[in-house]
């Protein structure tokens, strides 16, 4: 959450420079070859290789390796290509980047398939019978570097006649086996293990699985499951409110003892009103309703706690209500400075617009999707947006767009008069005061206004040699002017590289002080909440230490600042 | 830790608990309810351990239940508490196999119209093992082809059981695969597919049927009888060495200017019969230009997808790949006919009808003037009741709707009632029509019976069709031409949705001891107002038809 946050402010300060490879003539084709081999340099026959041009040109080929392994694709436009090699029961070897590798017409390139690891054994019942048809997954629960993973890799097959499984083509790592589903179909119809709680192999619940150690190429046998066939419990009611009779979706959120929640969304077909979950462990889950979101405006239930204690849960009752609404505009303001001429605004479709919600006071017993129905937007061609689907909370906006020289002055929001007024209400700062979005609320007229004229600063940490220096550091721009000294939306800051750069962008002109700040745990959190409205006493600490520190620039209009050396003094 | 941990979860409930109520009670362990028993035998023998399910039908759309039950030594199942609905008991075993598969052959289940608070006997199911074929896909070096799809097919005459028995699945990591629970019967066994692959071209290896033959009338039958297993039924697949490329342009017919970024795709002809359309997101460049690579020898056709809102089309161009490249296809778009127009709602003005009516779909169906072909087109009805066709063959228009319990009862043109049809020419744009539907709400419920009370025959397939009397003549609709109820276990039916008005309703069986008619048939009248629910029971009597209607699924 935390580091998702920091990326958001980071690329909303930071301009995404697109490394666009230049001189892509699109005139000649030409081949692309290789070769795929297994870990031990091996050709891997019948591999399948896909190429996909990069970018919006959906030029793509695809070949199967030959017995030699080697393969070829002709005719290729002169673009730059991603290609992908796979191979059933293969995994790829983990790669060091994270960005995909570019290719070229002309490359002659080579892969490597690692035999993926293998789980295999028997499900059986009480009496000692076969279990057949039963759903069995392998689930990583740690990496081969020892990392914990909450929803790792996971692959599921059936037993057959004999109540044999056989999972293969499992990247390394430590893995628990479970059988059986809550799916209500399998392939030979109705599933009858629907409504059992699951059984981990040897033949345990989830807290007393056995951990097996799966390495790529090896074959771990006798991973029996005596299936233990206990009925979970039933949660089941009926919905109402409107718009359910386009169908509607119950969230089921359960709820761990660490507090982390994971949901299960079941989908009902229009003109039902009834929902059940089967095959419950006892304990406590959210329920939510939730209209279909493809109609673009939702409604949804408030979350209702249930919890399964001894029997069956019946008669739960949800009622979906309207979730609110936020429109307004973007507004433009060029500069009159000569420095800024002719330099274009974003286009209207290229500006985002988010809404953030006040977490200190939306309850906090609720799942956490709900937040995530309310996606940012983008604006239209005349700049207005629509901020849909805000469950009911205290809520703060923001914006992003791509275009160096304008940054964000300010983010509005005009009441609606009341009745028989003659002026228009005044604007209140959204920056400032939280905006509250009830059930069914169509809120408009935020203005977000971005002018002309921001600037631009690359900055440089200059460390004395002679310290031992943390690693990881954040630079902020703190405004000098006392009239910003609580305008949220001049307080800049970002992350700096290993090299000790720092660049920020999008920059109102004016004074500012720049500060560093090792990323300890108190700047951790900090940094990401520096904007909040409610963070008065972050933005009053950070402008302390940054007077203190007194290292002040002046910021004019669609100025470019570089390479601005940043003493760095002993904490 | 265990005690810190039971602390932990009593805070966490105490606080939620007192911050939100659900109002949630406990189902207590209520008497009410049908009760559903009934036997699972194989050979006679009562068959311990194995699930039965109800299944509900809601609308047309079927859900499992929490009620399942399994058999006990004797092979006795017994469901409990079971609320009143239409449901589908089924036996959920899968390597067994139903040893009459004539009165269900997709599955070993039956249909049940409960009633409130009764007890059901004799649901009785009887199965058999199924059995086993299992076999190793491996390349001409031996290899072992991972995830390799296996299908075995019938390899009788009689096409539904053809359809019926189909199956499939894939190899594993070492090429193995073992499909069990097979009908008793006689199979072909094939590896590999001459479909097109996701990937977008020819897949690497051709379909070839055990023992490594490409014609399936080559393919060796397997003769799989109770619970028996035959193994080694291995298959070689070969490579596809060459494939080739097809390239070409998309062109306005009209202007013959380029359409660049216009979505297309391939169709593959895998029989002269069996054809198979990919598309996979490709567009057409600036210059109209489209490719497909990877295509091994064979009959194809491309063509232009035209978007639904689109005022174009475009007729597939055929092509044959032979030892080449194939170039310079040209697909030509044509000006698109049109029809546009509005769904109303006669006679209600029930929102949560309305509301069906989205999500539902208009179906047209057009017949040629010379009366030698016929399309049928779907659209989808917007939320304000509009509907749209584009890209319509020329011909004689009728209408259909389809969304639950509405029924189409006539079409308007610029005001003007359309009997019989409307003609369209080509190219011509259609707007404004008026698709006026009713809503019923009303129900027959049913029960057959045989005359002098003898029992219903075993083995009988019974089939029930309800007509309004006086009907109008109509338009091709699918909800009005006949309506068809399904006929339970027990011999019961229900009709639901219906209009109100006189029906005549026909019930008949078939048996598998007597393929030439009818064995029995019986009609009875039946008059029901709005919303009203009728009960009748139509008595059943010998009768033998010479010639032999085809029932209707």
């Amino acid at each position: 959450m935390l580091k998702s946050l920091i990326m958001i402010l980071l690329t909303s300060l930071l301009t995404t420079a697109q490394t666009q490879r230049p001189g892509a003539e699109a005139s000649k084709s030409g081949s692309i070859t290789g070769k795929v081999v297994n870990e031990r340099g091996e050709p891997l026959p019948n591999a399948r290789v896909s190429v996909q041009a990069v970018g919006p040109v959906r030029s793509r080929a695809s070949a199967i390796t030959n017995r030699d392994g080697t393969f070829r694709v002709d005719g290729m436009e002169a673009v730059p290509y991603h290609i992908n090699v796979s191979m059933p029961a293969y995994i790829t070897e983990p790669s060091d980047t994270e960005e995909e590798k570019q290719y070229r017409v002309g490359d002659s390139v080579s892969f490597i398939l690692i035999k993926g690891g293998v789980i295999t054994g028997t499900v059986t019942n009480a009496a000692g019978n076969p279990v057949i048809g039963v759903h069995v997954s392998a689930r990583m629960i740690r990496d081969s570097d020892d990392e914990e993973l909450d929803g790792g890799f996971d692959r599921r097959v059936n037993t057959d006649d004999r109540g044999v499984y056989r999972i293969y083509g499992l990247p390394a790592g430590t893995y628990i086996v479970v059988a059986g589903s809550t799916d209500e179909y399998s392939e030979w119809g109705v599933n009858p293990f629907i409504n059992d709680l699951p059984t981990y192999a040897p033949s345990s619940t989830r807290d007393t699985a056995a951990e097996i150690s799966v390495r790529a190429g090896e074959e771990t046998s006798n991973v029996d499951i005596r299936y233990r066939g206990e009925q979970g419990r039933t949660i089941s009611g009926t919905v109402g409110g409107p718009a359910i009779a386009g169908g509607f979706t119950v969230v089921l959120t359960s709820v761990e003892i660490s507090g982390s929640q994971s949901d299960t969304s079941k989908f009902e077909q229009p003109g039902s009103r009834q929902f059940a979950f089967t095959g419950l462990n006892e304990g406590d889950y959210y329920l939510t309703l939730r209209t279909d979101l493809t109609t673009n405006e939702a409604s949804l239930s408030e979350s209702k706690l249930v919890t399964v204690s001894g029997a069956d849960v019946e008669g739960i009752e949800l009622t979906a209500k309207p979730l609110g609404v936020v429109s307004g505009r973007v507004a433009l303001e060029p500069s009159k400075a000569r420095e800024c001429q002719g330099k274009q605004p974003p286009p209207f479709k290229d500006i985002s617009v988010s809404a953030w919600h006040r977490e200190t006071e939306a309850t906090k017993n609720q799942p956490q999707f709900i937040w995530e129905l309310g996606a940012p937007v983008s604006a239209d061609e005349r700049g207005n947006f629509s901020l849909i689907n805000l469950a009911p909370a205290q809520y703060h906006f923001a914006a992003r767009f791509p275009a160096r020289s304008w940054y964000l002055q300010s983010i509005s929001l005009t009441p609606p008069a009341p009745a028989g007024a003659k002026t228009e209400s005044k604007p209140i700062d959204t920056t400032r005061v939280w905006t509250t979005i009830k059930n069914g609320a169509r809120l408009s007229g935020l203005t977000v206004t971005l002018a002309q004229g921001a600037a631009s600063f690359r900055g440089q940490l200059v460390f004395d040699p002679a310290e031992n220096r943390p690693v990881e550091w954040f630079a902020y721009l703190v405004p000098a002017e006392a009239e910003h000294a609580n305008n949220s939306l001049r307080f800049y800051g970002g992350t700096v590289s290993p090299e000790g750069k720092i660049q920020l962008v999008n920059l109102a002109p004016g004074r500012y002080w720049v500060l560093v700040q090792p990323a300890n745990d108190d700047a951790l959190s900090a940094f990401p909440q520096f904007r909040n409205p409610d963070e008065t006493e972050t933005r009053v600490r950070l402008r302390r230490a940054a007077a203190e520190l007194k290292t002040e620039i002046e910021l004019k209009p669609c100025q470019d600042i570089g390479d601005f050396k940043i003493p760095v003094k002993s904490q | 830790m265990v005690s810190s941990g039971r602390q932990a979860i009593s805070c966490i409930v105490l606080v939620l608990s007192t911050l939100i109520l659900a109002q949630a009670q406990t189902a207590p362990d209520k008497l009410s309810g049908a009760t559903i028993t009934g036997k699972v035998t194989i050979k006679g023998k009562g068959a311990p351990g194995i699930a039965v399910v109800l299944i509900l039908n809601v609308e047309g759309s079927q859900r499992t239940t929490r009620h399942k039950a399994f058999t006990d030594d004797t092979g006795t199942y017994r469901l409990t508490n079971v609320p009143p609905g239409n449901y589908r008991a089924e036996a959920a075993a899968p390597a067994l196999v139903a040893v009459d598969g004539f009165r269900n052959p997709f599955a070993k289940s039956v249909t049940l119209l409960i009633n409130k608070d009764e007890t059901v006997q004799n649901i009785d199911f009887e199965l058999m093992r199924g059995g086993v074929i299992t076999g190793r896909v491996t390349d001409s070096d031996g290899r072992p082809l991972i995830e390799e799809k296996v299908s075995i097919s019938s390899a009788e005459s009689n096409p539904s059981q053809a359809f019926s028995r189909q199956r499939e699945t894939r190899t594993d990591d070492r090429g193995v695969y073992r499909i069990f629970g097979i009908a008793p019967g006689n199979y072909k066994v094939a590896a590999g597919t001459n479909e097109l692959s996701p990937f977008g071209g020819s897949p690497g290896f051709r379909q070839t049927f055990h023992p490594d033959v490409e014609d399936a009338a080559q393919a060796r039958t397997i003769n799989v009888t109770e619970g028996s297993e035959t193994t080694n039924v291995d298959i070689t697949l070969k490579r596809v060495d060459h494939t080739y490329s097809v390239r070409g342009r998309i062109i306005d017919g009209d202007t013959g200017r380029p359409l660049a970024n216009v979505s297309y795709g391939i169709t593959v002809y895998i029989t002269p019969n069996a054809s198979q359309t990919l598309s996979d997101g490709s567009v057409s460049n600036n210059t109209g230009e489209f490719k497909w690579e990877n295509l091994r020898p064979g009959k194809y056709a491309v063509r232009a997808n035209a978007p639904s809102d689109s005022d174009w089309r475009a007729e597939e161009v055929p092509f044959e790949v032979n030892d080449r490249d194939v170039t310079g296809l040209v697909v030509k778009t044509t000006k698109a006919t049109t029809v546009s127009g509005v769904i109303i709602l006669d006679g209600t003005d029930d929102k949560s009808v309305l509301a069906k009516l989205s999500g539902g779909q208009v179906v047209a169906r057009i017949e040629t003037e010379d009366k030698t072909r016929t399309s049928t087109y779907s659209a989808g009805i917007l939320s304000d009741g509009s509907f749209r066709f584009s890209g319509l063959f020329a011909g004689v228009a009728t209408f259909g709707v389809e969304a639950r319990g509405l029924e189409l009862v006539r079409v308007e043109r610029n005001g003007v009632v359309q009997p019989t049809g409307i003609p369209i020419r080509d190219r011509e744009q259609i707007s404004g029509l008026r698709l006026i539907v009713h809503y019923g709400n009303a129900s027959v419920r049913g029960v057959l019976k045989v005359a002098n009370d003898a029992p219903l025959p075993a083995n009988a397939k019974f089939f029930v069709s309800l007509k309004r009397i006086g009907e109008p003549v109509r338009q091709f609709d699918q909800s009005s031409s006949g309506r068809s109820a399904e006929v339970d276990a027990r011999g019961q039916f229900l009709a639901e949705g219906l209009l109100p008005g006189t029906y005549e309703v026909t019930a008949y069986s078939y048996t598998r001891d007597e393929p030439r008619g009818q064995v029995l048939q019986g009609k009875q009248q039946v008059t029901v107002t709005d919303g009203a629910v009728v009960n009748i029971t139509v008595t059943l009597e010998p009768r033998s038809v010479p010639n032999r209607p085809q029932p209707r699924n």
